[in-house]
């Protein structure tokens, strides 16, 4: 039988039983938009735990003493290494940034608090949450500023503002205390909850001074995707021979874990969502094979093959199916342009803080899944017709003609 | 159609229940008139219903359990302080008459455990000054919490990595991390310095007992217990502390338990307040799970309305001649609308059925994790093997929506048969 023949058939098929098949055609569409919206949501998470990860300070990759995260303190520093960066390729680093990372303990005329005092040159920071958090008052000006940039948080605990002065005691290279008096520069606000109370930033310069040393105790790498961090990692081996260089994962292994099980969970949803549209499916299907017996009895009878009866059975469902994939995901784009800007979870914002996550919340749908989605919803389409199929060529012309 | 049993038409007022019945027990057959879509129907509902159970059910074993062993760890169900501390801990904030307190909290029958804390950030530092006097040791910040090694419930005094827990007066135990970050171990001197109440200066030098490794960086890094009544004196508090934190016999009631606690000088705060971060995971993702829920009601809903609108439409010639019979239109949406309640019924009896059989099973034999998840799991203080605990609630909840979305269903196609045409009908009938 001609392709298009059948064609003309299955969709004339189609028509036979609108209500019918628009409902079909609607649960479809509601199934595959249901998928791809909800996994929208999981990449949304997937991909602002990530950069969030990558922001907080970690990069794409880092280099640490050994035994630094155990002990962090400046007697686990190390001198950037010569000859580093060398040639960066502008199409894979996006940049690079040396830090001295020490504890201290950060006292105001009211109030003591444990933080890290993060010595950085702001003009590499823009590989970091820091080039993107607003400030009251005046960022850092350079790694010789020798004024501090607190968290909003942080300096409400302090009770203190932009101007006042602020005592930090450390450790120096020597293993003694050091403390000194710094002028707050600005207050900074993250979107980030934690960060504010954890971070207190000075010029590098300033705090390598203070502490009596010229090492920095981290050098982090941010790239333009997470696939060149293998070379980096190899590059960057060789640049700081006995150091650790570590990527994200290995440093937040919990986040990466997370951001791991979001690439599977389009296929759980998949199979849950599916799973419930499946017997409907089935159902209309088989249906529609049972009360045309007659007709495909006939239409055997008239010399059909086998084969054109199962080809139109599963042509029927494949073009039911792309209507209803085509409709959903016209659906899901719909709604997803509504709440593309973000969505509002400020009532979670704790939670959402201890994983990472901003209280605003960006879905993100990215093609390679929904075409995972479409794909795998057309083989859908084709097993679940298999089952209606089987009864259609088991008929025997002359019993279906007789009924 | 002439094996149809027929409602008498002509039913007297005394037989109207008698005929209800029958009308009910048609429904049941007509559903086995077509057994395939009556079975996929079943199956259909069984199925969403189970995913349903059994999501809410794994997220029910999970959060129940790491509430239980987050509180158990160290803040409890509940904590008695002044009504100010929460927001801002400051050492001045106390409540005072703590032993009469405690002792009106043991009394009570919801309280299984009350432990007495007090709290301050200080400076921390090993006494020794060494061979070499000018080798000042490292003095960091840590949360000293003055405990009562007696009535202390948190698991942390298990987590011994090093040494003993606390007994004796001026023993110290503390975070394994910070304790190698300070150098010290098990019988080393370490001083306390920090700020007492009234602006004074908490001096204190103790024996350090043991070390704890929890996992929680959080508390291996920054925290010391210490004994309460050595810090009450150090720190100046007579016996007040900052907060007694307990157990309780229902957790999942500790809001209205809370609020009975506290007087006019001390709040009751649930854990849902002292540990927001557990409260609000375990809420956001209950919530967003309803969207899922809804979206397989939604689908079963559509399944079924295809099926009811199949059954009318095949059964058009049927209802023709049951109204020509005299069946009012209402009588036969009423057998529809049994015929979708048994439908439901039983797609119901197969969601608890399969949910009681394997989620009963997994509830003791737990579900495998791979090493890599095992290792978050514990992170949030749960087991390596996830133990689903049957979501009642939502099992219910879920039965309720079916029923109505299921009636909802069976209902838009018998709309229809008011408009029957009883000729056009029979006619259909050939």
């Amino acid at each position: 039988m001609p392709i298009k023949l059948l064609f003309q058939l299955s969709w004339r098929n189609l028509w036979r039983h609108r209500r019918r098949n628009g409902i079909l055609l609607s649960a479809i569409a509601v199934a595959v938009a249901g998928v791809v919206l909800m996994n929208s949501l999981l990449r949304g998470m997937q991909v602002d735990m990530q950069n969030t990860v990558i922001d907080n300070l970690t990069g794409h990759v880092k280099v640490l003493q050994p035994g630094y995260l155990d002990d962090p303190g400046i007697g686990r520093g190390f001198a950037v290494a010569e000859g580093w960066p060398g040639e960066l390729d502008p199409a894979t680093v996006v940049g690079w940034a040396a830090r001295v990372r020490v504890p201290a303990v950060i006292m105001s005329e009211r109030e003591t608090r444990g933080v890290q005092l993060v010595g950085v040159d702001p003009a590499q920071e823009k590989i970091s949450f820091l080039s993107g958090v607003s400030v009251s008052g005046e960022g850092l000006s350079g790694p010789d500023d020798r004024r501090v940039i607190v968290g909003a948080a942080l300096a409400e605990q302090l009770e203190t503002q932009v101007g006042r002065r602020l005592v930090l005691v450390t450790q120096g290279a020597d293993g003694r205390n050091r403390e000194a008096g710094y002028r707050i520069a600005g207050i900074y606000e993250a979107n980030v909850g934690g960060l504010e109370k954890a971070f207190v930033f000075t010029g590098a310069a300033t705090l390598q001074d203070m502490l009596d040393t010229r090492v920095v105790t981290e050098v982090s790498v941010r790239l333009t995707d997470d696939l060149h961090g293998p070379s980096m990692m190899d590059r960057m081996k060789s640049a700081f021979a006995d150091l650790d260089v570590l990527s994200w994962r290995q440093l937040e292994p919990q986040a990466a874990l997370m951001v791991d099980f979001a690439d599977q969970a389009v296929f759980i949803y998949f199979l849950v969502v599916m799973g419930a549209l499946v017997f409907g499916l089935v159902n209309t299907l088989v249906t529609a094979v049972m009360e045309r017996v007659r007709e495909l009895g006939m239409l055997r009878a008239l010399g059909m093959k086998p084969r054109s009866v199962v080809a139109q059975v599963v042509v029927e469902s494949s073009l039911i199916m792309s209507c209803g994939i085509a409709l959903g995901l016209a659906l899901a784009a719909g709604v997803y342009s509504l709440v593309a800007d973000g969505i509002d979870l400020t009532a979670f914002d704790q939670s959402l803080a201890s994983f990472g996550l901003k209280p605003v919340f960006v879905p993100v749908l990215q093609t390679g899944d929904v075409l995972l989605v479409a794909g795998m919803s057309l083989v859908l389409g084709l097993v679940a017709s298999f089952y209606p199929a089987r009864r259609a060529v088991k008929l025997k012309p002359l019993d279906a003609l007789r009924r | 159609m002439s094996e149809v049993a027929l409602p008498s038409a002509s039913a007297t007022p005394t037989r109207a229940s008698a005929a209800r019945v029958s009308i009910a027990a048609i429904a049941w057959r007509n559903l086995w008139r077509n057994r395939r879509r009556t079975w996929l129907m079943v199956a259909g509902i069984g199925f969403a219903g189970f995913l349903v159970v059994a999501i809410n059910s794994i997220q029910v074993g999970t959060f129940e359990v790491m509430i239980d062993n987050t509180a158990r760890f160290f803040a409890g169900h509940a904590q008695v302080q002044h009504p100010e501390y929460l927001d801002e801990p400051r050492v001045d904030r106390t409540i005072d008459n703590a032993a009469a307190r405690l002792a009106a909290l043991e009394a009570r029958a919801e309280v299984t455990g009350a432990a007495p804390r007090a709290q301050a950030f200080a400076l921390v530092a090993a006494a020794e000054s060494g061979d070499d006097p000018d080798a000042e040791p490292p003095a960091l910040g840590a949360l000293v919490v003055g405990v009562d090694p007696v009535r202390e419930f948190a698991a942390i005094r298990h987590a011994a990595s090093s040494g003993t827990y606390l007994e004796a007066r001026d023993e110290a135990y503390l975070g394994a991390v910070l304790a190698q970050n300070l150098g010290v171990g098990p019988g080393a001197e370490v001083v306390v310095v920090g700020n007492a109440e009234g602006g004074g200066v908490a001096a204190m030098s103790v024996t350090v007992a043991g070390t704890f490794s929890t996992g929680q960086a959080e508390f291996d890094r920054s925290q010391m217990h210490v004994r309460l009544d050595a810090f009450q004196e150090a720190f100046a508090l007579d016996d007040a502390v900052h907060a007694i934190a307990v157990t309780l016999t229902d957790p999942a009631a500790a809001t209205p338990i809370a609020a009975a606690l506290g007087d006019e000088h001390s709040v009751g705060v649930p854990w849902q307040r002292l540990m927001p971060e557990v409260h609000q995971m375990a809420e956001l993702k209950y919530q967003s799970s309803y969207m899922i829920y809804a979206l397989l009601l939604v689908l079963v809903t559509f399944s079924i309305v295809n099926a009811f609108i199949m059954t009318t439409f095949e059964r058009t010639p049927e209802f023709g001649m049951l109204k020509a019979l005299g069946m009012r239109p209402g009588a036969i949406m009423g057998m529809l609308a049994l015929e979708a309640l048994w439908m439901a019924v039983l797609g119901l009896a197969a969601t608890f059925a399969v949910s009681g059989l394997l989620l009963g099973t997994l509830a003791t034999t737990g579900i495998p994790l791979t090493d890599s998840m095992a290792g978050v799991m514990s992170q949030y203080l749960l087991p390596d093997r996830l133990y689903p605990s049957f979501g009642y609630r939502t099992a219910v909840e879920f039965s309720i929506a079916a029923l109505v979305a299921t009636q909802v269903a069976a209902l838009i196609p018998a709309l229809r048969l008011r408009k029957l045409k009883v000729v056009d009908a029979l006619r259909m009938a050939e």
